[in-house]
């Protein structure tokens, strides 16, 4: 017998906090659309959501912090954010199956593997979108380009810096920080 | 007045652009202005970003890939 399961999504963490919380139930929100309804805790500290499932669903899993029901399905999809802020999802593949909405958004796909590949990417675009805004950027809304020809999408942002940094170049600055690494400061 | 297009690809690639307003000069540090602030306890580690930081003057300097997790 199958059991519903809770598995990361990559290395996608959050902080314990409400604002980055709501962040993320928007960013669900704003994926599923019309495929489904989203409920989500109203707060970050409130109990978990009990998931339903055709299958027994693991004890760690039982209780979501985001679930969504997608139409047309008798079973919930799960979010979950761990106590280290590790966002994790139990998804499976039955409960979307033959949902036209989602497959007219993902380009013909309903599978978990293109969902989480596109809460990640949304949710860290609308993180730098709303991180932008606050050190006080002009942005654009985040939005969803999809490439139906080779059966994929990406998502697009604009940022207005305004004047910010535009006098304190020259060219050995420039030449170094086009050198340098991220590293893993993210 | 500076524009960056940012583009965030299903597979985890952050391409940034300088649109306007940078003539001559990389976005670099705005760029990092944001990356330097995001919220505490923020953390993704399998995006690549790929950064065109002097849109204005061609292959200067070719884009190139960051990882973020060494």
């Amino acid at each position: 017998m199958s059991t519903t399961q809770k598995l990361s999504i990559k290395g996608l963490k959050i902080g314990h906090d409400q604002e980055q919380f709501d962040l993320l139930v928007s960013t669900v929100r704003g994926l599923v659309g019309e495929a489904g309804t989203v409920t989500a805790k109203e707060k970050i500290s409130d109990s978990g959501l009990r998931i339903r499932s055709r299958h027994a669903v693991a004890q760690n899993s039982q209780f979501a912090d985001i679930k969504i029901r997608f139409h047309g399905a008798s079973a919930d999809v799960g979010i979950y954010v761990s106590p280290e802020g590790q966002i994790e999802m139990a998804w499976d593949g039955y409960v979307v199956r033959g949902n036209t909405q989602l497959k007219d958004t993902f380009e013909g796909r309903s599978d978990r593997q293109t969902f989480e590949k596109n809460l990640n990417a949304a949710f860290v675009g609308e993180t730098l979108r709303a991180t932008a805004e606050r050190k006080g950027f002009g942005t654009s809304e985040l939005k969803r380009v999809s490439n139906k020809k080779e059966k994929t999408g990406h998502f697009e942002l604009e940022l207005d810096t305004g004047g910010f940094g535009l006098s304190a170049f020259n060219e050995k600055k420039q030449t170094n920080s086009l050198n340098g690494s991220l590293g893993g400061s993210f | 007045m500076g524009k960056i297009k940012v583009i965030i690809s299903e597979e985890g690639t952050i391409t940034i652009e300088a649109k306007e307003g940078f003539e001559g000069k990389s976005c670099q540090e705005a760029i990092d202005h944001i990356m330097n602030n995001l919220p505490t306890g923020f953390e993704f580690d399998e995006l690549e970003t790929i950064r065109h930081g002097n849109f204005s003057i061609v292959a200067e300097n070719e884009p190139q890939a960051y990882l973020q997790k060494e």
